[in-house]
């Protein structure tokens, strides 16, 4: 008897057709490939950042994806142009003392909901903040609030503590409606969440009622993706008109693709390399000299060039750049050469080329992490530097560098920190260089250091703080207490119907939807 | 069924050493992150002050009968990071991991019966090499890649489907598709070579010369003795999607449990890690004791040997 082949076949036909069916049925949605912008007579802009929120509670939140949404502000703000402080929810502020503060809170700004920003309001925000949060109790070292008038809050801190204006600028900070009972943060932004879904997206609206200006956007749809090629495809797609962080490889076809600028500018960051003070080798690291050849051996030129795809600046102390604070920067000489040089004043012993330590090779131990993919090459970069003068140097890749590093198993270690930060330069120094701060790694207590860093956290007067701020700065890179390599770019990338985006200098401490911001 | 309770009890009580001594023995804790160390200035001293706060420094036994007493009141604690209950996260994550691998199971199993069924069918063709093909490159291809290739194909060029994201029910097809093609493979090829096995079996030729039809034979017979291997794959893959294919997830913007408890580790959110570690653990116990039973009813001997035991 014949098979009958045409059945069978005939049967799985009718199942593929089934599943061709259902794919096309679901694509139904509308993809019809361009954004939103302005079609439907209400302008409507896409947005993808990096970092999801993953809570819809402002002071909890683990990202500043709330703060860029521009749906909240803080009591005081930080210019992206020129990294200064600014008045914002807070008039203005004064202090005899830098314990005792006055706020002047600005009148005639509404919540979301329509109530007013009072005093009392933004008492009981910070109270909120500092009971979900312990990152915010150690930023701000309230120790008492006291509403004087509906406009005039006093804040008492536990010490002197010029830093308390900085600090305010924290994302975690911003001042929200706490009485409201619904999940959506009621901030004073130019937009207000329509719907937030911290797994999803977040529908942003203009705020009618908004106190400094319209918003020129009606609507705002924001996601995250910590992909960078994805959102470089949504982008390409027409599922985004603007991407932060786009991925360094794509920035160069992106830049020529018409109708897609790429903006990219000097970020607040350091990639740094962090020397152990109290570790095996920790006499030659308290050398200054061979400090100096270890620097040397780094050709920062080549990171920038080699790792960063060009987008990055050099550095050679915290500050980099042309701010208040920073440092006019000291001749480094780099190469082979160079280091040498260094290291027979350190009291090695350098012959052929190659140096040693009483008779013996020197083998170093250099900790990276893959969290910022550029750290491993440098610290590829260095091993194979300092293989050319005969040093050994074994590269360990943590997980988790700050859990890592607490272990003192390390000699040298990539890293990467904001150091440009908050108008001034205390959260910086002290995480970095205070005794007992989470980031001082390499546990260094300069006395010198140690006693300029203390006269800073005490100084009242903000231009002599940033002249102390810089001073300090030299001294580091005098000392070349650690080896500042290169300041990683940010980079966005929009569409050219998008008008008045600005690339901040980090994700932490701006708005990136502004009222500014416009499709056309 | 009630030695299925006790096995269910034991690996319960396995699940919650496992989930606990994974906060034990993994490096750092959550900490770090709730001080917000990147952005904030602190110091060793109060990080060692929120430890002891929040009774991380306290005898093993004592955190494990804490963590113990609440798992058993089916209270997970609250999420260190959003200070929520660590259920109602996982709860809003769920979904969206069950909706891809519940479409990524339909797609496989389709894909997997009509190209394995070809490919038996036409055994040594052109058709079973080309399915041989699909197979290799399927398994080959990493998940991420076939991904990013399909969003540049049908996102990008085609206009066709959305990049990320579920908002829509477009948005749950591209993943489908690549976590379907990456895991098809092996069950295509199960599901060949024992249709092909199958198929010259006895009680076939019997059929077949009994003068029963050639689709009647397949879906009564071949088919069905062919099931049991891939029913026993499937059930295994359905519970590592059930744990959340986290490239996809991550590549696609889905906020399934994958992305959830990576994210979960990366911030040293134990609580979320050993919720997931429990539910997960168990929601695979029963999917295991469902393929078991599914067993009986492909093949009616293994009941029957049962039986004779009993």
């Amino acid at each position: 008897m014949p098979r009958r082949r045409p059945n069978f076949a005939r049967s799985l036909a009718v199942i593929l057709a089934l599943c061709v069916g259902l794919l096309t049925a679901c694509s139904g949605g509308d993809n019809s490939g361009s954004a939103a912008g302005a079609a439907d007579g209400e302008k409507t802009l896409r947005f993808v950042t990096v970092y999801p929120a993953n809570t819809t509670d402002a002071h909890l939140v683990h990202t500043a994806f709330i703060l860029n949404s521009g749906t909240v502000e803080t009591l005081v703000g930080l210019d992206p142009q020129t990294l200064e402080l600014y008045p914002w929810l807070a008039e203005s502020w004064e202090t005899d003392d830098a314990q005792n503060w006055t706020f002047h809170i600005r009148d005639g700004v509404n919540f979301h909901n329509g109530k007013p920003v009072t005093a009392e309001a933004v008492k009981a925000s910070l109270a909120h903040a500092m009971e979900v949060n312990p990152g915010v109790v150690a930023a701000l070292k309230i120790q008492d609030m006291e509403v004087v008038d509906d406009h005039t809050l006093k804040i008492t801190t536990e010490s002197v503590y010029p830093a308390l204006i900085s600090n305010l600028v924290h994302y975690n900070t911003v001042i929200t409606d706490v009485s409201d009972p619904g999940d959506l943060p009621i901030g004073t932004g130019a937009f207000a969440f329509e719907s937030f879904d911290p797994a999803g997206q977040a529908v942003l609206v203009r705020n009618t009622d908004y106190w400094d200006g319209q918003a020129k956007l009606d609507r705002v749809i924001m996601t995250a993706n910590e992909d960078s090629n994805s959102r470089v495809l949504a982008l390409r797609a027409g599922d985004a008109d603007v991407i932060y962080r786009p991925s360094l490889e794509a920035i160069e076809s992106l830049g020529n693709e018409s109708g897609i600028t790429v903006e990219s500018v000097p970020g607040t960051r350091v990639y740094h390399l962090q020397f152990n003070y109290t570790g095996e080798n920790a006499e030659l690291w308290n050398n200054r000299e061979f400090r100096k050849g270890m620097d040397a051996l780094m050709n920062r030129q080549d990171i920038i060039d080699g790792v960063m795809a060009g987008q990055g600046t050099l550095a050679y102390n915290p500050f980099p750049g042309d701010w208040p604070f920073s440092p006019t920067p000291l001749d480094h000489p780099s190469g082979t050469e160079a280091a040498l040089k260094h290291f027979e004043a350190a009291g090695l012993d350098v012959k052929d080329g190659k140096v040693t330590k009483d008779g013996q090779p020197l083998n170093l131990k250099i900790v990276t992490y893959i969290a910022r993919p550029e750290l491993p090459l440098i610290a590829q970069l260095m091993r194979d530097s300092a293989a050319q003068v005969g040093i050994n140097m074994d590269i360990q890749v943590a997980e988790n560098i700050d859990e890592y590093l607490p272990n003192n198993d390390f000699d040298v270690a990539t890293y990467s920190v904001l150091t440009i930060t908050r108008g001034d330069g205390a959260y910086f120094l002290n995480g970095a260089f205070g005794k007992g701060g989470a980031q001082n790694h390499g546990r260094l207590a300069d006395p010198e250091l140690l006693s300029m860093l203390d006269a800073y956290n005490t100084e009242i007067d903000p231009e002599a703080r940033t002249q102390q701020a810089k001073k300090i700065g030299e001294l580091i890179e005098e000392e070349q207490f650690n080896s500042y390599l290169v300041v990683p770019n940010e980079t966005a990338a929009y569409r050219d119907s998008v008008s008045g985006w600005l690339t901040p200098g980090n994700e932490f401490e701006f708005q990136m939807v502004t009222k500014d911001l416009d499709i056309a | 069924m009630i030695r299925w309770l006790l096995q269910g009890l034991g690996f319960f009580f396995v699940l919650t050493i496992i989930g606990f001594l994974i906060v034990q023995l993994a490096p750092g804790d959550a900490v770090l992150s709730m001080l917000k160390v990147d952005t904030v200035a602190v110091t060793d001293a109060e990080i060692e002050a929120l430890r002891e706060n929040l009774g991380l420094n306290d005898p093993a036994l004592q955190q494990y009968g804490r963590f113990l007493g609440g798992v058993l009141r089916g209270d997970f604690g609250n999420s260190l990071m959003t200070g929520k209950p660590v259920m109602t996260e996982l709860a809003k994550a769920f979904p969206y991991t069950l909706m891809l691998a519940g479409a990524t199971m339909v797609l496989a199993v389709v894909i997997t019966f009509v190209l394995g069924g070809l490919a038996a069918r036409f055994q040594g063709s052109l058709i079973d090499k080309a399915v041989g093909v699909f197979c290799t490159a399927g398994a080959a291809l990493p998940t991420f890649w076939f991904g990013l290739l399909l969003i540049d194909m049908f996102a990008v060029r085609l206009h066709l489907l959305p990049s990320s994201g579920m908002a829509t029910p477009a948005g749950l097809v591209l993943p489908t598709v690549a976590l379907a093609v990456a895991i098809a493979p092996p069950y295509i090829k199960i599901l060949r070579n024992s249709l092909i096995e199958a198929s010259g079996r006895e009680f076939v030729r019997a059929a077949r010369a009994r003068g029963v039809s050639e689709p009647v034979i397949f879906f009564k017979h071949t088919l069905r003795d062919s099931l049991i291997p891939l029913v026993t794959i499937l059930g295994v893959s359905l519970g590592s999607l059930l744990g959340g294919a986290v490239i996809v997830e991550v590549t696609f913007g889905i906020p399934g449990v994958g992305k959830l408890a990576v994210e979960a580790l990366a911030r040293r959110d134990y609580g979320v890690i050993q919720a997931f570690v429990i539910i997960v653990g168990m929601a695979i116990f029963v999917i295991n004791m469902l393929v078991d039973l599914s067993y009986r009813l492909l093949d009616p001997s293994i009941s029957l040997k049962g039986a004779e035991r009993v």
